[in-house]
Parts: structure tokens; C-alpha cells; sequence
């Protein structure tokens, strides 16, 4: 037998693979609603800029934009700086009585230091966890920004972060490789980066 | 000689109704029709299909809203592109690397990190006993497929599931023949050990 091939070891679990999915008559029908809809070409927005930058002027705008969006981005820095900073508010962790570290969303930013912030606990139970990460799009989804702590030797791993008030998406990394959603949150797929995410209304 | 079956899938009951073979047969005529734009052929041919795909993408995406997405995708853009389509290639073939290459793509906007949505960290790991006995066959299929590498699984799945051709795979993965026969080889060798590694974990305790 060659090593390609199956043998009686492997069999059960071919069967099982091989066991189709539940049929679902509406996941069909919602697959020729979007056969319907597209119109076969890429989309509208995209159409339109494919449109506008085949124009050879279309360089000389691009880079228009360009320098726009950058003269624009420098205008709003210089606004921020010369700010008044004292009407930063920054709130002290509330939601438990452990002297837990306080960790600023992100790296220091003037921006942000204008905005109000409110500081939250977020826990996970594992037991399995060697080291675990809370990303979110309040620290770029960086992995290394946030790391939980573990609670004594218990399973519970938690870290303060202070946030913007807003709706923010986030969710743990566990051993740098296991994607783990919030069990007590709120879910959401991010239809762009096609991942669930929890979510936390800061308020 | 029966060879002993082995014991990380003997929870699943003997007497379970034997697995769907691939049942995937479209006409000719339909899959021509719907090629020259038959709406009615193209919507007999999504539902035939249908079901394969949604298996090929969880297994690849672990994920069942991924694997819908994807599956969407891939008939959205099989509609655009089906009039381009040539008989001489095998139509599942041709359908299949064009749904392989929406699941790498979602793949990798998952970076490096695997998805495994978890309220179930123990995925990664060896299962209770104390669960029902086809929670725990389902989760070591899971435990055993998350041990090979994407282009493994990838060849394994097309190969053993789908029942493609290495020719067939060699154009869906776009590598050569040998490299399919190798990733192939791999994979099996991979599950046996995990196979092994389980039934060895399950004696002991």
C-alpha cells in the first residue's frame, strides 16, 4: 500500500469527513440572490476609480489627492497640539477592587489624549493558556501590545485597559495562536477581515 | 484480516448509516445549459454542488460562517466566469480551484493566527471522555485535521474527500504532480500519528 492511499486506520475518519453538511434550501436560494444581483462586473466603487485613474490625467490627480490628504493630516496634528491637554480625562480602573495594571489603549497619542477615557476589565478562563493576548481595533489588532496576566495560579487571565467611549471590537489570542472570542460578550464577523470578534460599549 | 478498528473513532456506532458518497452528478445538458445562461440550469447546478463546497470550506476554514461566505463567493464568480468554461476539464475540478483559491484568500486575511473561534480551547487538545460519544468523534476529526499544514489539508480534503484526480489537484494548488503525490502522502502520515498519538493518550489515562 502506498502511503497515499487509505487505510483501515484512516477509513473512519475519511467516512467522517465525507459526510455531507446539513442541507440548508435558504443558504442555496441566498446564493442566487448575490448570483442575481452582480452584475458581473467588479463593484461600482471600484469601477469608478479603475475609471478615473485609466484617464492619463488621472496620475496628476492621484497625486493631488495625495498631497492633499497629507496637508490635511498635518493641519489636524498642529490642531491637536496646540490643544488645551488639561481637558484629558482620565478615569481610574473601577471594575474590581485588585490593584490590577492600568494599561492606555495605545501607544501615546496626542489624539487621544483629548478623549475620554474609561478603564476595563477584560477576563478569559483557560487553563490551557501559556500566555494570552487581547487585540483589538483600539490597539491595531497587535498582539503584543496587551498581554493578560494570570490570576495567582487560578485560570483566569485579566487586564485593565483604558478605552475610548465608543463600540470597540476586540478578542484574545491565546498562545499566540488560538483566534478566542469573548464567551461573556457580545459577537460580530467582520465581514472584510472574515473573523469573529467580541464587542464592549464603553460608555 | 480485518485490520482492528482503531480507537479514536470507535465512538462513532457501527450501525450509522453509511457516508454520502460524493453523489455530485450534473448533466451535461444542464451544465451546458447553464453555461449558455439558463438561469433554472444554473440554480440546479448551485444546489448540486451546493453541499461538496460547504464541506470542502468548513474543513478548511473551521468556521461555518467563513465557509458559507466563501462558498457564496465562489458561485458568484463561477456565474461570471462560466462561460469561459471548457468541457475538456472536469467541471469539479475547475469549480473546486476556484473555491480553493477563495478559502486561501480567507485564510489568509486570518494572518498567522489559526480560527479557531473557540468557546472551546480544548479543541487543541485531547477530549474529555466524559462527552457524549459524538462530540468527541466530531472534535478529534477537528483535532486531527488541525494538525496538518493548509496545503496539506488542502490535497488530502481534494484528494480523499472530493475524489480528485492528482491531476486534477495539480491544477487547483497550480504545482506539480509529485508535489500533489508528496502533500498527499504527508497528510496521511500526519493523521496516522495523530491517530496513534490519541489512542496511545486514551490507554493511558
Amino acid at each position: 500500500m502506498q502511503n497515499d492511499e487509505i487505510d483501515s486506520s484512516l477509513q473512519p475518519l475519511v467516512d467522517r469527513l465525507r459526510e455531507l453538511p446539513e442541507s440548508d434550501p435558504r443558504a442555496v436560494k441566498r446564493v442566487l440572490a448575490r448570483v442575481r444581483q452582480d452584475d458581473g462586473r467588479p463593484n461600482a466603487r471600484r469601477r469608478a476609480l479603475r475609471r478615473y485613474f485609466s484617464r492619463r490625467s488621472g496620475w496628476w490627480a492621484a497625486a493631488a489627492v495625495v498631497v492633499a490628504a497629507a496637508g490635511v493630516t498635518l493641519f489636524a496634528r498642529a490642531a491637536v497640539q496646540s490643544s488645551n491637554y488639561e481637558s484629558a480625562t482620565l478615569i481610574p480602573a473601577v471594575s474590581d477592587g485588585a490593584p490590577t495594571p492600568v494599561v492606555p489603549a495605545a501607544d501615546s497619542d496626542d489624539s487621544l489624549s483629548l478623549e475620554r477615557l474609561v478603564a476595563r476589565k477584560f477576563t478569559i478562563e483557560s487553563s490551557q493558556a501559556r500566555q494570552v493576548s487581547l487585540v483589538g481595533d483600539f490597539n491595531q489588532w497587535n498582539p503584543r501590545q496587551h498581554r493578560l496576566h494570570r490570576e495567582g495560579k487560578t485560570a483566569t487571565w485579566y487586564i485593565t485597559v483604558q478605552l475610548p467611549a465608543g463600540l470597540h471590537k476586540y478578542a484574545f489570542i491565546v498562545n499566540d495562536s488560538v483566534w478566542t472570542t469573548d464567551p461573556s460578550a457580545l459577537r460580530t464577523v467582520d465581514r472584510d477581515f472574515g473573523v469573529t470578534s467580541s464587542l464592549v460599549l464603553v460608555q | 484480516m480485518t485490520a482492528a478498528r482503531p480507537r479514536l473513532l470507535r465512538a462513532i456506532p457501527n450501525n450509522r448509516p453509511a457516508p454520502i458518497e460524493v453523489p455530485v452528478v450534473l448533466s451535461r445538458e444542464t451544465l451546458l445549459s447553464a453555461r449558455d445562461g439558463d438561469p433554472v440550469a444554473f440554480a440546479q447546478l448551485v444546489r448540486t454542488y451546493y453541499p461538496r463546497c460547504l464541506r470542502f470550506a468548513q474543513h478548511l476554514l473551521s468556521s461555518r460562517e467563513d465557509a458559507e461566505e466563501c462558498v457564496q463567493d465562489t458561485f458568484v464568480r463561477v456565474h461570471r466566469a462560466l462561460h469561459r468554461y471548457e468541457e475538456r476539464e472536469r467541471f469539479d475540478a475547475w469549480l473546486f480551484r476556484i473555491l480553493a483559491n477563495r478559502c486561501r484568500t480567507a485564510r489568509r486575511r486570518l494572518t498567522r493566527w489559526s480560527l479557531f473561534h473557540s468557546a472551546d480551547l480544548d479543541r487543541v487538545t485531547p477530549i474529555s471522555t466524559s462527552r457524549v460519544d459524538g462530540f468527541v468523534a466530531r472534535d478529534e476529526i477537528w483535532h486531527a485535521l488541525a494538525g496538518l499544514t493548509e496545503e496539506q489539508r488542502e490535497a488530502f480534503l481534494l484528494r480523499h474527500v472530493e475524489g480528485l484526480t492528482y491531476e486534477d489537484i495539480a491544477a487547483v494548488a497550480g504545482i506539480a504532480v509529485t508535489a500533489v503525490r508528496m502533500r498527499v502522502s504527508r497528510a496521511c502520515a500526519r493523521l496516522r500519528d495523530t491517530i496513534n498519538e490519541a489512542d496511545a493518550e486514551r490507554r493511558n489515562r
